[in-house]
């Protein structure tokens, strides 16, 4: 159990406690968290679920793949260092909480 | 303001959600002739059939439609398009008018038309799935009709499940139609290497209960499962009298033969650079990009501003046991095909050239490549083959130079 607190488009806040294995799309699209679509499914092929990671408690995540960095940089104009695709985080045991920002999907 | 939408698979209901967001106030009606709430069709024939609890995944979270007042009809098939009168009509009579109306019904499985073709089991919806994932634990020997997309992938998840399985073609190749033949042939071998008996040039004649009678061979089976290919629902659009070939005829910007009426998704027959000039494409990109596409275009014509013409870089996926095969952009049959030269063991890249201009590209474990491929087809100039050959098949110095 992780607490993920997605901060909106117009600033409003969202917290959901997640189960270990979802990942960031999954648990915003269960919840209906505005802004995070998931066209691919999460397979890491287009970038509509896009965060920016504010914070993280209980353990630092792993790095973005070269794909990952890759798909962001085609589909997003600024990449942050924080840029992130929600379908590539997954709750794990050692996330006790993470807050992530939810981008205005780019391709609409 | 009303707009109808027919369907709810990707193309609908992702269509009612940009249309949300793009106005506030619009009267949305989304109506699928299914009972369950609009769902992902791509996860069937890979996780779903062959995970425990056959689970699967939503569009959008099941409360996503009364919070955003769309109105989800399930269990509702149309059954008349009047486009004279704007509405549409259900079996009791009941009829909704509509201003603008979106048609997305999708396609349905082609009927097996031999003897015992009915044994068969085929692949649509959440509830075929679930019906086949519990045929697929009790069998023991599969035979898969089809070497297409979905054929590979069942035959793949079911022989990860140490069935016995055979995948029979009628064509010359596995994903024959798909790919480059190269590509084919080394996803084919990847079959081959883990058991899968693949017979091409091989059509069903019968099917009973013991296994399916061929025109090579007699092939024994405790359950057989159809993959061959699907057509469009188009059985309305033609009684609205819109023009009709291949799917329904869509302008750029994804506009029937009447105004107020558009098509998207599988059934939209669009103008593109291809042979024929048109495209119909069965995939979640075409669908999600042309549903809003459309929401913008509807919300153009209301205020008399200018449409967005819909102009694809299409892309596709799919997973084969430890495969994943992903295409970028469209060959077609002139098109000669270059292996991309230095690239690690276990991945392929196949480039899709017309005079010596990149189309489209295969990859094979490759996303990286297909990534790029994507940048590539999408620059503003044609990709020559000695761009890239100059990079010595480095895809990502080469998108990184055109930056």
């Amino acid at each position: 159990m992780a607490l993920v607190k997605y901060i909106l488009e117009d600033n409003s806040e969202v917290t959901i406690e997640a189960h270990v294995g979802q990942n960031l799309m999954q648990i915003a699209i269960e919840n209906d968290v505005e802004g995070i679509e998931g066209a691919c499914g999460g397979s890491c092929m287009c970038a509509t679920c896009h965060v920016k990671v504010e914070s993280v408690n209980g353990v630092e995540l792993e790095e973005r793949s070269e794909l990952e960095l890759e798909v962001l940089e085609m589909e997003i104009d600024e990449v942050a260092t924080n840029s992130r695709l929600g379908c590539q985080i997954e709750i794990n045991k050692e996330i006790e909480s993470i807050t992530v920002r939810i981008e205005s999907i780019q391709s609409i | 303001m009303s707009v109808v939408i027919i369907g709810a698979g990707h193309a609908g209901t992702t269509a009612a959600a940009a249309l949300r967001k793009f106005d506030k106030d619009i009267k949305i009606s989304l109506f699928s002739e299914e009972g369950s709430i609009p769902y992902q069709r791509p996860p069937l024939s890979k996780k779903t059939i062959f995970s425990d609890t056959q689970n699967y995944d939503l569009i959008l979270g099941k409360d996503f439609y009364n919070k955003n007042a769309i109105q989800l009809n399930l269990n509702s098939a149309v059954k008349e398009i009047n486009p004279v009168q704007s509405y549409v009509r259900f079996n009791s009579k009941e009829i909704i008018e509509y201003d603008q109306l979106i048609i997305a019904t999708g396609t349905k499985g082609y009927e097996l038309n031999i003897p015992g073709g009915e044994l068969a089991q085929t692949l649509y919806s959440i509830n075929d799935a679930q019906k086949i994932a519990k045929s697929i634990s009790k069998a023991k020997k599969i035979a898969v009709i089809g070497g297409g997309f979905i054929g590979c992938e069942i035959a793949s998840g079911a022989r990860k499940q140490n069935k016995e399985v055979t995948l029979l073609e009628a064509g010359a190749s596995i994903l024959g139609r798909s790919v480059a033949p190269i590509f084919a042939k080394s996803v084919s071998k990847y079959h081959h290497s883990q058991g899968i008996n693949i017979l091409t040039n091989c059509k069903a004649l019968s099917i009973n209960h013991n296994g399916i009678e061929t025109t090579s061979s007699i092939i024994s089976a405790d359950l057989v499962i159809a993959g061959i290919g699907v057509t469009p629902n188009i059985k309305l659009a033609v009684e609205a009298n819109l023009d009709i070939d291949n799917g329904v005829l869509v302008n750029e910007y994804l506009q029937t033969s009447n105004e107020n009426i558009f098509a998207i998704g599988d059934i939209a027959n669009f103008p593109f650079n291809s042979d024929s000039g048109r495209l119909r494409l069965e995939s979640i990109q075409n669908a999600s990009d042309q549903a809003k596409t459309v929401a913008k275009n509807i919300i153009a014509l209301r205020n008399n501003q200018q449409f967005q013409s819909y102009t694809p870089i299409p892309w596709f996926w799919s997973d084969q046991g430890d495969l994943k095969l992903q295409m970028a952009g469209v060959g077609n049959l002139n098109a000669k095909h270059h292996v991309l030269e230095n690239q690690t063991d276990g991945t392929l890249t196949v480039l899709h050239l017309v005079e010596g201009q990149l189309v489209a590209i295969d990859t094979l474990n490759h996303g990286l490549n297909h990534i790029c491929g994507r940048k590539l087809l999408s620059h503003k100039k044609p990709i020559l083959i000695d761009d890239i050959k100059r990079f010595k098949g480095d895809l990502k110095s080469l998108v990184k130079e055109l930056n």
